[in-house]
């Protein structure tokens, strides 16, 4: 199984979210796919295999000017981008913008789109959060994460796969909502606001960086594994559908 | 956006549009000053935004047309005016337009609203003052006639075309005139202009100094006595840790691990300011300030990348009563404009906002000071330059406007009283300069430069220029440049300060111009590197520009400075507030014991001066790159400011090493030797609290000073020149002796010497920055309590006084008779007040360092503005613990003073007995509790929670935006 973190035109957290993925333990191979490279011709799609994961980590493509993702996803679109993903069976993951992309190409169906939150303004703090794993706490780092749908009704095949769940954090999602995914034939499209990549360690959280005061147990913990490469991992190994 | 379809661009649209997003209202502007865009083009841009922005036209019961756009909060603020620019949207563009779909909303609402809403004031944009009056930022638009370029024009009195020299500059040029036999063209006045001002040359920190009083040294130059010669003294011996100082972008150090060993990584560090062009657009000056010096970071050596920025931003007070410039922006403006266009710069680079400084101060009404620091990484391999005759010279990345024009000139005068029109300022676009890192870094892996530099103030004429003294000699041509918009004259092609643009050497063309397609990033071939000995520049063959680069880069004449001994001067000014000594050491000993302590502490945790800056750090995105290993703010709640930071350098397997990162400044104190010590005490202490290792460490010394030049033909007299450039020295002085001290250099800084405005001086404004390789962040302190019963102690401050505190501001009166750091001033090498001061810090901090390396304190914090009660108020937020404070009920001097070297912590307790064998000073401030309040031991009780309410107010409310 490998895994393709796109990289380029204003996409930010490709580094964080490499070191990630290979923290999983999970891929044969995680590499780069370079998408300026890719639209210019300068580089062909890799062979991808049934079963391979395209990860679209967070940033600010094209600036977001004129709207989160926006750009990107005409681009992406122009180069019939997912129906090649479809088509090889790959599985897609989006993080921050790279969820507002998915969004913006309909990666989950019409009528879901990701608008500025509501009160106004770009956050990042550490959330807790709920999915159909169990808790978590990872970063939200975003201006555009309210979700909003067409008549309040998700798509068909569209299911909800992470919420928020913490009072000092509100964004105006609809039902809260913080991460979608949509099964088409046997490979899936996930898409989450929160910050997976950054928890790597429990001492990454806000309130565990180096609390314990006994040397060797901060030393065990700094080893442990922090909630968000729980999350992946339980993301990609996820082989009996339960995404 | 009503129709999504639109935004598949038709061809032929400016580049600045086409795929890149709108690069700003500025660019707008500069698109309609062109004024040749040709009619198809106009109209197809106007087409795309018919569709781009839905919007209804109402009349209002008055004459003006009201346009109401639709989804206002999902289009972006610059396309509107660039629609109004074109006609498509009315240019009396309301507020109300931003108006969703609720026309019923009430005025108030709706201004509050569009405040949220819109990230900058346009051209045409009515804001609302503190006042709530309506309030203009309209520009002037010039000219759009373009005259005959002048660019070759013999030019023999600089003057008419508004350049200013001294005579001796004058001479000088006379001389090589004479020399060359022919008058200078109009291009090389300007290349001068832009050589030779203040902000490229730093003509005050080099100047020679003479003292018409005995009791000072003669100089030759600030920089190069108190701060090169010490600093170089240091890096000749640890050659493996100071790996560039001063002649590059920025200053390099080399890393090492946490358990010592040699990291092949380097970090490399640099802060600059932009106060003028924050001063004028708040947004876009502040935005370009943070993005261009990150550019700063990627002409380091071969390249580095910028992985942490952090910025200082000072702010006339919001209460300020006194006289401000007449055109000087409401102080709101400002600080939202300036908050804004960090967060936009800094987020849409990807660079982490790490840490930062908001200062409040009434003189600040002359120019807002807005610093922006970057860390860069590099490889140990990539620190030098590899430049030959030979290269090839390509300007990369975005396309050259008439955008910035003279702004290095401009920022080295008094702007406001300058005809300004707008074309000095530009707007950062992050994006494009996020391509070009990406493209340069990987061009730099494979080996293909040998040399970049960034394109910052003169533009190609000063990276070229710069360039050009490695292998002495360039030859440059301007003819294929690309350009915004058609129309530049040739001396504008060459000074256009457009930003996002790097100038590089290769000897590979072929893979250089490849590695740039397959990115998309444009190139331009704009020469070659020689050894001519000159700086030749020409564009569609002929030469507009040939000069000797000795004469353009050595004959500057050096500024001659006189001074004298002030410090009697200065003394008499202190202590002006309590001149009567007897009567006023009673009056404030009344003053203060009726002072009630509970009350006055609550309200100076609402101040401008200690409220919670949590509102603009939750702005800026300090995560990105998965390196900051101590966030802003922590604890279960993030309620809890930390101090210093941790940033992880993990580029590849190889690196894991730590950054650690501390800075400080303490403008508003008035006595010199209080100010510039507590800066610098306070920037090693926090990057202490970051894990930083004291002796592979290094600081960087960022200057704003007010004007220190006397006054020139037709200014008003500035009598304080003297006692500013004596102040200047006294500075550097101090630097000198911390720099022997501790063994830490200054590897790199800036000055802007020119903050002043109509006759307002900004106060002394020093920001020093330590950073260094760091420890493990297992055994790097947080800062907030996490356990009940845990004993809290404390390194009581040096010069512990009221003086200068955060409490004295706050109540604007003298609350200490006390009113200068030491009793006597005499100057370095014989200030035995000083030098001993230093030394007790450096012990404190080395015993302090040894303590954190084997993982000892756990948590720590500084004992900075507010004194030691706001340091634990501070600790106990993280978790919402208290403290049972020893002492029987508060006391004011205990409390509230400030000093240099304050540090208070927690341990564990059976480490309690190391922590006492490293000092000899420690004292017990009490034991925290699990109830969120502070009990002193007479009985009284503070509930936290008012005073948590307090602190947070301005964040709630939106104070920062």
């Amino acid at each position: 199984m490998k895994a393709f973190v796109l990289k380029g035109l204003g996409i930010e957290c490709e580094l964080e979210m490499m070191r990630a993925l290979k923290l999983t333990e999970l891929f044969s191979e995680v590499s780069y796919l370079n998408i300026p490279k890719l639209l210019a011709g300068a580089e062909n799609m890799p062979a991808f295999e049934k079963g391979d994961s395209v990860v679209i980590p967070g940033g600010f493509s094209y600036s977001d000017h004129f709207g989160a993702g926006k750009l990107l996803a005409s681009k992406l679109k122009e180069i019939k981008f997912f129906e090649t993903l479809d088509s090889k069976e790959v599985n897609v993951f989006g993080v921050c913008n790279g969820f507002q992309i998915m969004c913006e190409a309909d990666c989950f169906g019409e009528g879901v789109s990701l608008k500025s939150n509501l009160p106004y303004g770009f956050q990042n703090r550490w959330v807790k959060l709920k999915s159909t794993w169990g808790e978590a706490a990872l970063p939200v780092r975003h201006g555009e994460g309210r979700l909003v749908l067409k008549a309040n009704k998700l798509p068909e095949n569209t299911k909800v796969c992470l919420s928020y769940d913490d009072e000092s954090f509100d964004n105006g999602s609809f039902e809260k909502i913080a991460g979608l995914v949509s099964r088409k034939g046997s490979s899936w499209r996930m898409g989450m606001m929160p910050h997976p990549e950054i928890a790597v360690s429990k001492m990454d959280h806000p309130d565990k960086f180096g609390t314990d005061f006994l040397q060797e147990n901060r030393d065990r913990r700094y080893a442990e594994e922090g909630d968000g490469i729980t999350l992946l991992k339980q993301i990609f190994s996820n082989k009996d559908g339960a995404i | 956006m009503k129709n999504f379809e639109c935004w598949l661009l038709p061809e032929g649209l400016p580049s600045f549009v086409a795929g890149r997003g709108l690069e700003s209202e500025i660019s707008c502007y500069t698109l309609l000053r062109a004024q040749d865009l040709s009619v198809t083009e106009k109209d197809r841009l106007k087409d795309f935004l018919k569709h781009a922005i839905s919007f209804d036209e109402v009349t209002l019961a008055g004459k003006e047309i009201l346009a109401r756009v639709h989804h206002a909060a999902s289009v972006d603020p610059k396309e509107i005016s660039l629609a109004q620019f074109l006609d498509v949207l009315p240019p009396k563009l309301r507020i109300e337009s931003w108006l969703v779909s609720d026309s019923q909303s009430p005025l108030e609402k709706l201004k509050a609203e569009a405040e949220l809403l819109w990230r900058e004031p346009a051209i045409e944009f009515i804001w609302t003052g503190s006042s709530g009056d309506w309030w203009s930022s309209r520009a002037v638009l010039p000219d759009a006639k373009r005259a005959q370029d002048p660019s070759m024009d013999p030019v023999v009195d600089p003057s008419k075309i508004g350049l200013e020299f001294s005579k001796e500059e004058l001479a000088a040029i006379a001389d090589e005139a004479k020399i060359q036999n022919r008058n200078f063209t109009r291009t090389e006045w300007e290349l001068l202009a832009q050589t030779w001002s203040e902000h490229c040359k730093h003509k005050i920190f080099g100047a020679e100094i003479t003292a018409k009083d005995a009791r000072l040294p003669v100089t030759k130059g600030i920089f190069k006595t108190y701060l090169r010669a010490p600093a170089l003294k240091i890096a000749d011996v640890e050659k493996d840790t100071y790996l560039s100082l001063f002649h590059d972008n920025s200053g390099v150090v080399g890393l090492t691990r946490p358990d010592g060993s040699v990291s092949p990584w380097a970090a490399c560090i640099k802060m600059e300011t932009h106060n003028s062009p924050s001063a004028i657009s708040p947004y876009g000056g502040a935005s370009t300030g943070l993005v261009g010096v990150h550019r700063d970071i990627l002409g380091t050596g071969l390249g580095a990348k910028p992985i942490a920025s952090w910025d200082v931003l000072c702010f006339e007070s919001t209460e300020n009563k006194d006289r401000r410039p007449k055109n000087a922006l409401p102080p709101d403006v400002i600080r939202r404009g300036v908050i804004h266009g960090i967060e936009d710069g800094g987020n849409q680079s990807g660079i982490p906002t790490v840490q930062g400084s908001v200062v409040f101060h009434n003189s600040y009404s002359a120019k807002p000071l807005v610093y922006a620091g970057a860390i860069g990484s590099l490889k140990r391999e990539d620190v030098d330059k590899k430049a030959k005759p030979g290269d090839t010279l390509y300007c990369v990345g975005g396309a050259v406007g008439a955008d910035g024009l003279r702004g290095a000139v401009m920022s080295s005068r008094d702007l406001r009283t300058e005809d300004f029109q707008g074309s000095a300022v530009q707007v950062a676009q992050a994006f494009v300069q996020r391509c070009l890192t990406e493209f340069l870094l990987e061009a730099r892996d494979l080996k293909i430069i040998s040399c970049v530099t960034d394109n910052g103030a003169g533009g190609l004429a000063s990276s070229c220029g710069e360039m050009a003294t490695l292998t002495n000699g360039a030859r440059i041509d301007l003819s294929n440049l690309r350009f915004k918009f058609r129309g530049l004259h040739s001396w504008e092609k060459l000074l256009s300060e457009s930003q996002e643009r790097m100038t590089v050497a290769t000897r590979d063309e072929k893979a250089f111009e490849d590695l740039a397609n397959a990115w998309g990033v444009g190139i331009d071939k704009i020469g070659e590197l020689n050894d001519s000995k000159n700086f030749v520049v020409s564009d569609h063959e002929k030469t507009i520009v040939d000069l000797s680069l000795d004469f353009l880069h050595e004959k500057c004449p050096t500024l001659k400075l006189t001074t004298q001994w002030a410090w009697e001067d200065e003394l008499k000014i202190l202590n002006s507030e309590v001149s009567n000594f007897e009567d006023a050491a009673k009056k404030i000993d009344e003053f203060n014991s009726s002072l009630d302590l509970k009350a006055e502490f609550k309200a100076l945790l609402n101040s401008e001066i200690l409220a919670s800056r949590e509102g603009i750090v939750r702005r800026f995105d300090h995560e990105v790159q998965g390196r900051t290993k101590k966030l802003p703010f922590a604890g279960a709640t993030q309620e809890s400011p930390q101090d210093g930071s941790l940033i992880e350098v993990f580029e590849d397997e190889e690196s894991s090493a730590y950054v650690a990162l501390g800075h400080g400044l303490a403008p508003y104190r008035q006595d010199i030797n209080d100010n510039v010590l507590h800066s610098v005490d306070e920037s090693i202490r926090q990057a202490l609290l970051g894990g930083m290792k004291l002796n592979e460490s290094a600081m960087l010394d960022n200057y704003s000073w007010p004007d220190p030049l006397p006054a020139q033909d037709g200014q008003a007299a500035r009598p304080q020149s003297d006692r500013l450039t004596w102040k200047l020295l006294r500075s550097a002085e101090i630097l000198e002796s911390v720099t022997r001290h501790f063994g830490m250099p200054f590897i790199s800084g800036k000055d802007s010497m020119k903050n002043t405005s109509e006759g307002i001086d900004v106060p002394e404004t020093l920001v020093v920055s330590s950073f260094g390789p760091s420890y493990s962040p297992q055994d790097v302190p947080h800062s907030f309590f996490t356990r009940a019963n845990d004993v809290c102690f404390y390194l009581e401050p040096l010069q512990f006084d009221l003086r200068g505190s955060a409490l004295e501001r706050f109540k604007g009166r003298a609350l200490s008779t006390n009113r200068a750091l030491f009793d006597a001033g005499t100057f370095i090498g014989q200030d035995e007040s000083l030098e001993s001061t230093i030394a007790t810090l450096k012990k404190r901090y080395q015993s302090f360092e040894k303590l954190i390396a084997n993982g000892y304190i756990r948590a720590a914090k500084d004992i900075g503005e507010g004194g030691l009660l706001t340091s634990v108020f501070e600790m106990c937020l993280g978790r919402h613990l208290g403290m049972q404070i020893d002492m029987a009920k508060p006391e004011l001097k205990p409390l509230f003073s400030e000093g240099l070297g304050g540090l208070v912590f927690t341990c564990d307790i059976h480490q309690i007995d190391k922590i006492e064998k490293a000092f000899t000073d420690l004292k017990r401030i009490g034991v925290v509790t699990k109830t969120f309040d502070f009990r002193f031991t007479g009985g009284e009780q503070w509930q936290l929670d008012e005073f948590r309410e307090s602190y947070l107010e301005k964040t709630k409310e939106g104070f920062w935006g």
